[in-house]
């Protein structure tokens, strides 16, 4: 009788990351190894937005190792994602975001690289990823 | 290259602007004015990756302003950045440089003889 062996969800992101309130302090190395990005869902929703703090800057590496997150010595972010505070945002990536060495990130209120201020209320970061 | 930007009428709210080469040269104010920031996808022709930028503001000066997003895509690939309900914006101004930092001015190390390119969709509210 032939036979066959399949790998589950070989082609599809598999893990979950939650973060449940992202700040300028990186979280390095999320899963462990290499993989890619699918969906990040930004949940700022615990917050109200106000003309200083009108939003966040969710910022990714792709690093496993000597992340700084914010600050004047702050590592480069590879991608940054703009997020109004009071609201969910979702960015979907179709093809995924391929991290070679390891997935880590951080958030801030400003763009700058600099940018070294968390959010005054918790940032509930979600991504799916392999 | 320039952006050229397709409306539907008075049907649908949405625009459609696509740069088949964008460079370090910044387009601004995009869309005319205010709206909402529904998708990016970059096609990356390159032999390298790049990143695009862009910023919530009526003019950016590459490599000095701090872009509100930065959307890498890699070597010769295809990235696109979905936002399913969009996210406001007063204004969008865009370039896409070779390396991430902001401080960054290089153009997408592109090479012209071998027809490499770098194209960008963006889908606006």
């Amino acid at each position: 009788m032939a036979t066959f062996a399949k790998t589950a969800l070989s082609d599809l992101a598999n893990k979950i990351v939650i973060d449940l309130a992202a700040d300028t302090t990186a979280e390095v190395d999320l899963t462990g190894t290499t993989g890619s990005v699918y969906m990040i869902e930004i949940d700022a929703t615990a917050g109200a937005a106000t003309t200083a703090e009108p939003g966040c800057y969710l910022k990714l590496i792709d690093a496993d190792t000597g992340v700084t997150g914010g600050g004047g010595s702050g590592s480069t972010p590879e991608m940054v994602l703009y997020a109004p505070i009071g609201k969910k945002t979702t960015y979907v990536i179709s093809g995924g975001w391929a991290f070679g060495t390891g997935l880590s990130l951080w958030a801030v209120t400003t763009a700058p690289v600099a940018g070294d201020v968390s959010p005054t209320s918790d940032v509930k970061v979600t991504i799916l990823t392999t | 290259m320039a952006f050229v930007t397709t409306k539907f009428g008075n049907v649908l709210p949405y625009r459609v602007s696509y740069n088949a080469n964008i460079t370090n040269t910044v387009t601004s104010n995009l869309c005319d004015g205010s709206g909402a920031l529904y998708s990016v996808k970059v096609v990356n022709g390159n032999n390298a990756e790049v990143f695009v930028k862009i910023a919530n503001a009526l003019t950016a000066t590459s490599g000095s302003t701090n872009p509100d997003w930065i959307f890498p895509c890699a070597a010769s690939g295809t990235h696109t950045y979905e936002i399913p309900g969009g996210i406001a914006f007063d204004a969008l101004s865009v370039w896409a440089t070779e390396n991430a930092i902001p401080s960054d001015n290089t153009a997408p190390s592109a090479d012209v003889a071998a027809n490499e390119t770098i194209a960008i969709t963006l889908v606006t509210g």
